[in-house]
């Protein structure tokens, strides 16, 4: 765990699909509606992407800080991906791409 | 104290690091203040808003005075925490099915 995790969750997992498979699934609202369910307690809003190695959303619900999620996407040798999801509490600076790619509209 | 107030106050990094200090064990402001390369008035501004925030205690013996985590102060966290260390995973578990119903 990193020194924030007071201040956040950080959960790893790794998944066969590469990770351009799973940046659809991320990020096409009818892929995602499919995972996130109906019934998630925050509308994501994408604040920053850059695909396919990293993908952040606000995350507000009522009566809670604005928080953000953000996803980082690592190809692995076996052609899968190594997926990190880091849930902050409150919106602490999000990091901008090196690329200054801060925002991206995503393709419905 | 609401959960703002309690991660607005664990979001500054000195602070959090003096919350971790004080985890391990009351201290007296002076050893506290060993090892964070701050002032006194910084160090007794995060101790303020620390205390504010319901995460830590201060007892006063005279001119000494010993700082304390508040055992309670994290609780307005744990609600939070609890949650979505169940919602991500079972979350996760249901991208992964996702993904092997997708077409590449």
């Amino acid at each position: 765990m990193s020194d924030d995790a007071d201040a956040g969750l950080d959960f790893g997992c790794e998944l066969e699909a590469p990770p351009e498979k799973v940046w659809r699934a991320l990020t096409i609202p009818a892929f995602r509606e499919r995972w996130l369910g109906a019934s998630a307690p925050a509308e994501p809003e994408v604040i920053a992407a850059e695909p396919p190695h990293r993908l952040s959303w606000s995350w507000r619900e009522a009566g809670e800080p604005d928080g953000t999620v953000t996803f980082t996407l690592t190809p692995t040798e076996s052609g899968g991906t190594a997926l990190r999801l880091v849930h902050r509490r409150a919106a602490q600076p999000v990091q901008v791409a090196a690329n200054g790619n801060i925002t991206m509209l995503l393709a419905a | 104290m609401t959960e703002t107030d309690v991660f607005r106050a664990l979001a500054d990094p000195t602070r959090r690091a003096v919350f971790e200090r004080l985890a391990s064990g009351p201290q007296n402001a002076t050893a506290l203040r060993d090892g964070f390369a701050i002032s006194q008035p910084a160090m007794s501004q995060h101790l303020k808003a620390l205390r504010e925030a319901g995460l830590i205690r201060e007892a006063r013996m005279g001119r000494h005075v010993t700082y304390a985590v508040d055992p309670e102060g994290l609780a307005p966290l744990r609600g939070w925490l609890t949650r979505y260390s169940a919602f991500w995973p079972a979350r996760l578990d249901d991208l992964k099915t996702l993904l092997r119903e997708m077409d590449q």
